[in-house]
Protein backbone atom coordinates (compact mmCIF):
# COMPACT_ATOMS: atom_id res chain seq x y z
CA UNK A 1 0.00 0.00 0.00
CA UNK A 2 2.70 2.23 1.33
CA UNK A 3 4.82 1.71 -2.38
CA UNK A 4 1.52 1.86 -4.02
CA UNK A 5 0.96 5.68 -2.74
CA UNK A 6 4.29 6.15 -3.38
CA UNK A 7 3.90 5.53 -7.03
CA UNK A 8 0.99 7.52 -7.37
CA UNK A 9 1.91 10.33 -5.23
CA UNK A 10 5.71 11.01 -5.42
CA UNK A 11 8.10 11.48 -8.19
CA UNK A 12 10.70 8.42 -7.93
CA UNK A 13 13.08 6.41 -10.65
CA UNK A 14 9.95 3.71 -10.93
CA UNK A 15 7.85 6.11 -12.17
CA UNK A 16 10.10 8.11 -14.61
CA UNK A 17 10.57 11.18 -11.85
CA UNK A 18 6.99 12.55 -12.33
CA UNK A 19 4.00 11.07 -9.87
CA UNK A 20 1.94 8.09 -11.67
CA UNK A 21 -1.35 10.54 -10.30
CA UNK A 22 -0.12 13.51 -12.68
CA UNK A 23 0.81 10.85 -15.77
CA UNK A 24 -1.13 11.44 -18.97
CA UNK A 25 -2.68 8.11 -19.01
CA UNK A 26 -3.80 8.78 -15.82
CA UNK A 27 -5.21 12.39 -16.24
CA UNK A 28 -7.44 10.50 -19.08
CA UNK A 29 -9.22 7.38 -16.94
CA UNK A 30 -9.55 10.26 -14.03
CA UNK A 31 -11.66 12.36 -16.89
CA UNK A 32 -13.32 9.30 -18.35
CA UNK A 33 -14.36 8.63 -15.21
CA UNK A 34 -15.40 12.22 -14.03
CA UNK A 35 -17.60 11.87 -17.15
CA UNK A 36 -19.11 9.11 -17.22
CA UNK A 37 -20.35 10.07 -13.26
CA UNK A 38 -21.58 13.52 -15.12
CA UNK A 39 -23.61 11.63 -17.83
CA UNK A 40 -24.36 8.84 -15.25
CA UNK A 41 -25.83 11.17 -12.75
CA UNK A 42 -27.45 13.51 -15.03
CA UNK A 43 -29.30 10.54 -15.98
CA UNK A 44 -30.33 8.96 -13.01
CA UNK A 45 -31.36 12.55 -11.40
CA UNK A 46 -34.08 12.40 -14.05
CA UNK A 47 -34.97 9.24 -13.81
CA UNK A 48 -35.26 8.74 -9.55
CA UNK A 49 -34.91 12.37 -8.52
CA UNK A 50 -35.91 10.80 -4.84
CA UNK A 51 -32.77 9.17 -4.64
CA UNK A 52 -30.28 11.17 -6.75
CA UNK A 53 -31.12 15.05 -6.83
CA UNK A 54 -30.94 18.38 -5.11
CA UNK A 55 -32.04 19.22 -1.76
CA UNK A 56 -34.20 22.34 -1.49
CA UNK A 57 -35.79 24.04 1.31
CA UNK A 58 -37.06 27.51 -0.50
CA UNK A 59 -40.85 28.26 1.26
CA UNK A 60 -42.75 31.56 1.60
CA UNK A 61 -43.56 31.11 4.83
CA UNK A 62 -39.63 31.27 5.83
CA UNK A 63 -38.94 34.04 3.10
CA UNK A 64 -41.78 36.04 4.67
CA UNK A 65 -40.44 35.39 8.35
CA UNK A 66 -36.69 36.30 7.04
CA UNK A 67 -37.84 39.49 5.18
CA UNK A 68 -39.16 40.85 8.19
CA UNK A 69 -36.69 39.83 10.24
CA UNK A 70 -34.39 41.79 8.44
CA UNK A 71 -37.18 44.62 8.23
CA UNK A 72 -37.43 44.22 11.98
CA UNK A 73 -33.81 44.56 12.41
CA UNK A 74 -33.52 47.79 10.61
CA UNK A 75 -36.64 49.31 12.77
CA UNK A 76 -38.94 48.79 9.96
CA UNK A 77 -43.13 46.93 10.36
CA UNK A 78 -43.32 43.95 9.07
CA UNK A 79 -44.88 42.78 5.73
CA UNK A 80 -48.14 41.34 5.53
CA UNK A 81 -48.24 38.39 2.95
CA UNK A 82 -50.88 39.49 0.35
CA UNK A 83 -52.78 37.39 -1.83
CA UNK A 84 -53.15 39.41 -4.88
CA UNK A 85 -49.41 40.04 -5.45
CA UNK A 86 -48.68 35.85 -4.83
CA UNK A 87 -51.08 35.55 -7.36
CA UNK A 88 -49.22 37.92 -9.54
CA UNK A 89 -45.90 36.15 -8.40
CA UNK A 90 -47.14 33.48 -9.22
CA UNK A 91 -48.12 34.42 -12.92
CA UNK A 92 -44.61 36.02 -13.16
CA UNK A 93 -43.06 32.94 -12.42
CA UNK A 94 -44.82 30.89 -14.63
CA UNK A 95 -44.55 33.61 -17.43
CA UNK A 96 -40.73 33.10 -17.15
CA UNK A 97 -40.63 29.75 -17.67
CA UNK A 98 -43.16 29.73 -20.35
CA UNK A 99 -41.19 32.48 -21.98
CA UNK A 100 -37.83 31.03 -21.09
CA UNK A 101 -36.40 34.57 -19.69
CA UNK A 102 -35.06 35.83 -17.20
CA UNK A 103 -35.24 39.55 -16.78
CA UNK A 104 -37.93 41.82 -14.84
CA UNK A 105 -39.46 43.09 -18.32
CA UNK A 106 -40.55 39.98 -20.70
CA UNK A 107 -38.56 39.99 -24.17
CA UNK A 108 -42.21 41.07 -24.96
CA UNK A 109 -41.80 43.93 -23.01
CA UNK A 110 -43.93 42.62 -20.07
CA UNK A 111 -43.36 44.36 -17.19
CA UNK A 112 -43.93 43.00 -13.22
CA UNK A 113 -46.26 46.06 -12.78
CA UNK A 114 -48.30 44.24 -15.54
CA UNK A 115 -48.98 40.89 -13.08
CA UNK A 116 -49.67 43.18 -10.30
CA UNK A 117 -52.20 45.00 -11.81
CA UNK A 118 -53.33 41.54 -13.38
CA UNK A 119 -53.99 40.07 -10.05
CA UNK A 120 -56.15 42.87 -9.05
CA UNK A 121 -53.61 44.70 -6.50
CA UNK A 122 -53.84 48.62 -6.63
CA UNK A 123 -50.65 49.56 -6.13
CA UNK A 124 -49.11 53.00 -5.02
CA UNK A 125 -46.02 51.45 -4.68
CA UNK A 126 -44.57 48.39 -6.14
CA UNK A 127 -41.29 46.08 -6.38
CA UNK A 128 -39.72 43.21 -7.58
CA UNK A 129 -36.62 40.65 -6.21
CA UNK A 130 -36.01 37.58 -8.64
CA UNK A 131 -33.87 34.86 -7.77
CA UNK A 132 -32.98 31.53 -8.78
CA UNK A 133 -30.63 28.62 -8.16
CA UNK A 134 -30.84 28.86 -4.21
CA UNK A 135 -31.30 25.77 -2.08
CA UNK A 136 -32.73 27.45 0.61
CA UNK A 137 -34.87 29.95 2.41
CA UNK A 138 -31.77 31.78 4.41
CA UNK A 139 -29.39 31.44 1.22
CA UNK A 140 -31.96 33.68 -0.91
CA UNK A 141 -32.67 36.52 1.54
CA UNK A 142 -29.03 36.16 1.81
CA UNK A 143 -28.28 36.67 -1.26
CA UNK A 144 -30.97 39.49 -1.38
CA UNK A 145 -29.72 41.66 1.66
CA UNK A 146 -26.11 41.54 0.23
CA UNK A 147 -27.14 43.16 -3.06
CA UNK A 148 -28.15 47.20 -2.81
CA UNK A 149 -30.61 47.64 -4.85
CA UNK A 150 -32.50 44.02 -3.77
CA UNK A 151 -31.45 45.26 0.49
CA UNK A 152 -33.35 48.35 -0.80
CA UNK A 153 -36.81 46.67 -2.03
CA UNK A 154 -36.56 44.51 1.20
CA UNK A 155 -36.23 47.43 3.32
CA UNK A 156 -38.32 49.71 2.00
CA UNK A 157 -40.76 51.77 4.54
CA UNK A 158 -43.30 52.42 1.18
CA UNK A 159 -43.98 48.55 1.10
CA UNK A 160 -46.61 47.16 3.59
CA UNK A 161 -47.62 43.76 1.49
CA UNK A 162 -45.56 41.17 0.15
CA UNK A 163 -46.30 37.98 -1.89
CA UNK A 164 -43.89 35.02 -3.19
CA UNK A 165 -44.20 32.74 -5.87
CA UNK A 166 -41.19 29.47 -5.39
CA UNK A 167 -41.81 27.07 -8.41
CA UNK A 168 -39.56 24.79 -9.90
CA UNK A 169 -39.13 24.23 -13.26
CA UNK A 170 -36.29 24.21 -16.53
CA UNK A 171 -34.90 27.46 -17.59
CA UNK A 172 -32.49 28.98 -19.84
CA UNK A 173 -31.39 25.30 -20.12
CA UNK A 174 -31.19 24.40 -16.79
CA UNK A 175 -33.47 22.78 -14.03
CA UNK A 176 -34.31 25.28 -10.80
CA UNK A 177 -36.09 26.95 -8.36
CA UNK A 178 -37.38 30.26 -9.21
CA UNK A 179 -37.97 32.27 -6.02
CA UNK A 180 -40.35 36.00 -7.03
CA UNK A 181 -40.79 38.46 -4.45
CA UNK A 182 -43.67 41.11 -5.50
CA UNK A 183 -43.48 43.82 -3.16
CA UNK A 184 -46.81 46.58 -2.64
CA UNK A 185 -48.31 49.55 -1.20
CA UNK A 186 -51.72 49.10 -2.14
CA UNK A 187 -54.44 51.86 -2.72
CA UNK A 188 -56.89 50.11 -1.26
CA UNK A 189 -56.66 47.92 2.45
CA UNK A 190 -54.35 45.22 1.39
CA UNK A 191 -54.91 44.29 5.25
CA UNK A 192 -58.45 43.08 4.69
CA UNK A 193 -57.34 39.32 4.24
CA UNK A 194 -55.83 39.58 7.62
CA UNK A 195 -57.83 38.82 10.81
CA UNK A 196 -58.19 42.61 12.58
CA UNK A 197 -57.04 40.81 15.75
CA UNK A 198 -53.91 40.33 14.31
CA UNK A 199 -52.37 43.60 13.51
CA UNK A 200 -53.69 47.19 14.30
CA UNK A 201 -53.27 48.68 10.98
CA UNK A 202 -56.88 47.94 10.17
CA UNK A 203 -58.09 50.41 12.54
CA UNK A 204 -55.94 53.43 10.70
CA UNK A 205 -56.48 52.23 6.96
CA UNK A 206 -60.13 53.50 5.60
CA UNK A 207 -61.99 50.79 4.89
CA UNK A 208 -63.51 52.20 1.84
CA UNK A 209 -61.12 54.35 0.33
CA UNK A 210 -62.83 57.07 -2.42
CA UNK A 211 -62.99 55.67 -5.65
CA UNK A 212 -60.96 57.38 -8.72
CA UNK A 213 -58.24 59.38 -6.31
CA UNK A 214 -55.66 60.74 -8.23
CA UNK A 215 -51.91 58.67 -7.49
CA UNK A 216 -50.72 62.13 -5.19
CA UNK A 217 -54.35 61.36 -2.74
CA UNK A 218 -53.79 57.75 -2.68
CA UNK A 219 -49.64 58.62 -1.43
CA UNK A 220 -51.18 60.81 1.36
CA UNK A 221 -53.17 58.03 2.70
CA UNK A 222 -49.91 55.96 2.20
CA UNK A 223 -48.05 58.48 4.49
CA UNK A 224 -50.77 57.63 7.29
CA UNK A 225 -50.04 54.13 6.71
CA UNK A 226 -46.49 54.97 7.49
CA UNK A 227 -47.67 56.08 11.09
CA UNK A 228 -47.88 52.48 11.93
CA UNK A 229 -44.22 51.81 13.29
CA UNK A 230 -45.28 53.36 16.94
CA UNK A 231 -48.35 51.26 17.12
CA UNK A 232 -46.88 48.19 16.00
CA UNK A 233 -44.85 47.31 19.44
CA UNK A 234 -48.31 46.76 20.48
CA UNK A 235 -48.20 43.27 19.14
CA UNK A 236 -45.04 41.30 20.18
CA UNK A 237 -42.92 39.36 18.37
CA UNK A 238 -45.37 39.40 14.85
CA UNK A 239 -42.69 38.30 12.51
CA UNK A 240 -45.38 37.22 9.85
CA UNK A 241 -48.56 39.19 9.79
CA UNK A 242 -49.95 35.82 7.92
CA UNK A 243 -53.96 35.19 7.65
CA UNK A 244 -55.07 31.92 8.54
CA UNK A 245 -56.82 31.26 5.15
CA UNK A 246 -53.08 32.10 3.60
CA UNK A 247 -52.15 28.34 3.10
CA UNK A 248 -53.65 28.30 -0.52
CA UNK A 249 -51.14 30.84 -1.55
CA UNK A 250 -47.68 29.76 0.13
CA UNK A 251 -45.65 28.40 -2.57
CA UNK A 252 -43.05 26.32 -1.46
CA UNK A 253 -40.27 23.55 -2.92
CA UNK A 254 -39.06 21.16 -0.34
CA UNK A 255 -37.39 18.07 -1.65
CA UNK A 256 -34.79 15.82 0.54
CA UNK A 257 -33.38 13.14 -2.15
CA UNK A 258 -31.57 10.34 -0.62
CA UNK A 259 -28.15 11.97 -2.22
CA UNK A 260 -27.95 15.57 -2.30
CA UNK A 261 -26.16 15.15 -5.83
CA UNK A 262 -25.00 19.19 -5.13
CA UNK A 263 -22.77 18.04 -2.10
CA UNK A 264 -21.49 14.48 -3.47
CA UNK A 265 -20.50 16.05 -6.47
CA UNK A 266 -18.82 19.41 -4.57
CA UNK A 267 -17.28 16.72 -2.05
CA UNK A 268 -15.66 14.42 -4.86
CA UNK A 269 -14.48 17.45 -6.99
CA UNK A 270 -13.66 19.09 -3.91
CA UNK A 271 -11.02 15.97 -2.41
CA UNK A 272 -9.82 15.54 -6.49
CA UNK A 273 -8.56 19.10 -6.79
CA UNK A 274 -7.29 19.36 -3.29
CA UNK A 275 -5.03 16.00 -4.06
CA UNK A 276 -3.82 17.20 -7.72
CA UNK A 277 -2.53 20.65 -5.83
CA UNK A 278 -0.65 18.91 -3.25
CA UNK A 279 0.62 15.94 -5.23
CA UNK A 280 1.74 18.99 -7.90
CA UNK A 281 3.60 20.85 -5.12
CA UNK A 282 5.12 18.00 -4.04
CA UNK A 283 6.30 16.81 -7.49
CA UNK A 284 7.32 20.18 -8.09
CA UNK A 285 9.55 20.49 -4.51
CA UNK A 286 11.04 17.26 -5.26
CA UNK A 287 12.15 17.45 -8.64
CA UNK A 288 13.36 20.71 -7.99
CA UNK A 289 15.68 19.80 -5.31
CA UNK A 290 17.25 16.78 -6.58
CA UNK A 291 17.68 19.06 -10.10
CA UNK A 292 16.28 15.87 -12.32
CA UNK A 293 15.30 17.09 -15.51
CA UNK A 294 11.96 16.26 -17.33
CA UNK A 295 9.76 16.99 -20.19
CA UNK A 296 6.74 18.31 -18.47
CA UNK A 297 4.60 21.22 -18.26
CA UNK A 298 5.16 23.40 -15.43
CA UNK A 299 3.48 22.58 -12.55
CA UNK A 300 2.83 26.35 -11.27
CA UNK A 301 1.02 26.88 -14.02
CA UNK A 302 -1.43 23.64 -12.76
CA UNK A 303 -1.25 24.50 -9.31
CA UNK A 304 -2.53 28.36 -10.02
CA UNK A 305 -5.25 27.44 -12.38
CA UNK A 306 -6.70 24.20 -10.37
CA UNK A 307 -6.05 26.23 -7.11
CA UNK A 308 -8.27 29.02 -8.48
CA UNK A 309 -10.87 26.56 -9.35
CA UNK A 310 -11.06 25.38 -6.16
CA UNK A 311 -11.37 28.85 -5.08
CA UNK A 312 -14.11 29.22 -7.00
CA UNK A 313 -15.88 26.31 -6.28
CA UNK A 314 -15.79 27.47 -2.33
CA UNK A 315 -17.33 30.98 -3.50
CA UNK A 316 -19.58 29.99 -6.52
CA UNK A 317 -23.19 29.52 -4.62
CA UNK A 318 -24.85 28.86 -7.62
CA UNK A 319 -27.33 31.40 -7.60
CA UNK A 320 -28.90 34.45 -9.75
CA UNK A 321 -30.62 37.51 -8.21
CA UNK A 322 -32.54 40.63 -9.97
CA UNK A 323 -34.11 43.58 -8.34
CA UNK A 324 -36.06 46.00 -9.49
CA UNK B 1 20.27 36.43 -19.56
CA UNK B 2 19.31 33.90 -16.43
CA UNK B 3 17.81 37.39 -14.96
CA UNK B 4 15.43 37.65 -18.33
CA UNK B 5 14.30 34.66 -18.32
CA UNK B 6 13.27 34.78 -14.92
CA UNK B 7 11.76 37.65 -15.51
CA UNK B 8 10.09 36.21 -18.66
CA UNK B 9 8.74 33.57 -16.56
CA UNK B 10 7.29 35.54 -13.36
CA UNK B 11 5.64 37.71 -16.06
CA UNK B 12 3.88 34.90 -17.97
CA UNK B 13 3.18 33.81 -14.31
CA UNK B 14 1.66 37.07 -13.56
CA UNK B 15 -0.02 37.41 -16.71
CA UNK B 16 -1.51 34.09 -16.34
CA UNK B 17 -2.86 35.12 -12.56
CA UNK B 18 -4.42 37.96 -13.63
CA UNK B 19 -6.41 36.35 -16.42
CA UNK B 20 -7.48 33.27 -14.78
CA UNK B 21 -8.42 35.82 -12.29
CA UNK B 22 -10.80 37.90 -14.33
CA UNK B 23 -12.26 34.74 -15.88
CA UNK B 24 -13.30 32.87 -12.42
CA UNK B 25 -14.85 36.57 -11.42
CA UNK B 26 -16.95 36.43 -14.72
CA UNK B 27 -17.91 32.77 -13.66
CA UNK B 28 -19.23 33.70 -9.95
CA UNK B 29 -21.05 37.13 -11.85
CA UNK B 30 -22.71 35.17 -14.12
CA UNK B 31 -23.70 32.45 -11.36
CA UNK B 32 -27.48 32.51 -12.89
CA UNK B 33 -26.70 30.23 -16.04
CA UNK B 34 -24.47 27.55 -15.99
CA UNK B 35 -24.59 27.13 -19.90
CA UNK B 36 -22.63 31.43 -20.12
CA UNK B 37 -20.64 29.75 -17.21
CA UNK B 38 -19.56 26.83 -19.08
CA UNK B 39 -18.56 29.19 -21.77
CA UNK B 40 -16.60 31.25 -19.97
CA UNK B 41 -14.79 28.20 -18.04
CA UNK B 42 -14.12 27.13 -21.63
CA UNK B 43 -12.34 30.45 -22.84
CA UNK B 44 -10.68 30.41 -20.03
CA UNK B 45 -9.25 27.02 -20.28
CA UNK B 46 -8.37 27.95 -23.69
CA UNK B 47 -6.36 30.79 -23.34
CA UNK B 48 -4.66 28.93 -20.25
CA UNK B 49 -3.39 26.36 -22.75
CA UNK B 50 -2.47 29.32 -25.71
CA UNK B 51 -0.33 30.59 -22.46
CA UNK B 52 1.52 27.58 -21.90
CA UNK B 53 2.43 26.83 -25.64
CA UNK B 54 3.85 29.99 -25.45
CA UNK B 55 5.46 29.86 -22.55
CA UNK B 56 7.57 26.57 -23.22
CA UNK B 57 7.88 27.76 -26.74
CA UNK B 58 9.65 30.79 -25.44
CA UNK B 59 11.91 28.31 -23.03
CA UNK B 60 12.47 25.79 -26.25
CA UNK B 61 11.18 23.21 -24.53
CA UNK B 62 7.38 22.49 -26.73
CA UNK B 63 6.86 18.81 -27.01
CA UNK B 64 3.33 17.36 -28.00
CA UNK B 65 3.57 15.82 -24.50
CA UNK B 66 3.28 18.73 -22.87
CA UNK B 67 0.65 20.43 -25.29
CA UNK B 68 -1.35 17.27 -24.09
CA UNK B 69 -0.80 17.55 -20.32
CA UNK B 70 -2.25 20.99 -20.59
CA UNK B 71 -5.20 20.40 -22.84
CA UNK B 72 -5.32 17.23 -20.07
CA UNK B 73 -5.58 19.39 -16.84
CA UNK B 74 -7.78 21.96 -18.74
CA UNK B 75 -10.08 18.93 -19.46
CA UNK B 76 -10.29 17.74 -16.09
CA UNK B 77 -11.39 21.24 -14.77
CA UNK B 78 -14.16 21.55 -17.22
CA UNK B 79 -15.45 17.48 -16.30
CA UNK B 80 -15.08 18.62 -12.98
CA UNK B 81 -17.36 21.68 -13.83
CA UNK B 82 -19.58 19.43 -15.71
CA UNK B 83 -19.78 17.22 -13.04
CA UNK B 84 -20.23 20.04 -10.27
CA UNK B 85 -23.26 21.26 -12.31
CA UNK B 86 -24.40 17.99 -13.21
CA UNK B 87 -27.84 18.76 -10.60
CA UNK B 88 -28.26 21.51 -12.78
CA UNK B 89 -28.48 20.99 -16.28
Amino acid sequence: MKKFLAHYLLPHTGNNHRAKLLHNSTLIIIIAVLFSLSIFSMHERRIHPDILGISYSISSQELIELTNKARADSGLPPLSINQSLSTAAQAKANHMFSNNYWAHFAPDGTSPWYFIKNSGYGYVYAGENLAKGFTTSGDTVNAWMNSQSHRDNVLNKNYSDVGFAVVEGKLLGEDTVLVVEMFGSANTPAFAVAPQTQTPITTIVPTTPPENTVQGEQEEKIAEVEVIPTVLPVVPKVMAVVPQNSASFLSSVITKPVIDLQKVSGSIVFIIMLLFIVVLALDFAIIERKKIPRVVGHNIDHIVVIGLFVLLILLEKGGGILGL
Amino acid sequence: MKQKQLFEHHAFYFFELLMLLAGFFLIIIFSYSVIIQFMILMFVLMSYITLGFIHHHINHDLRAKIVLEYVLISSLILVAFLFLNSSRL
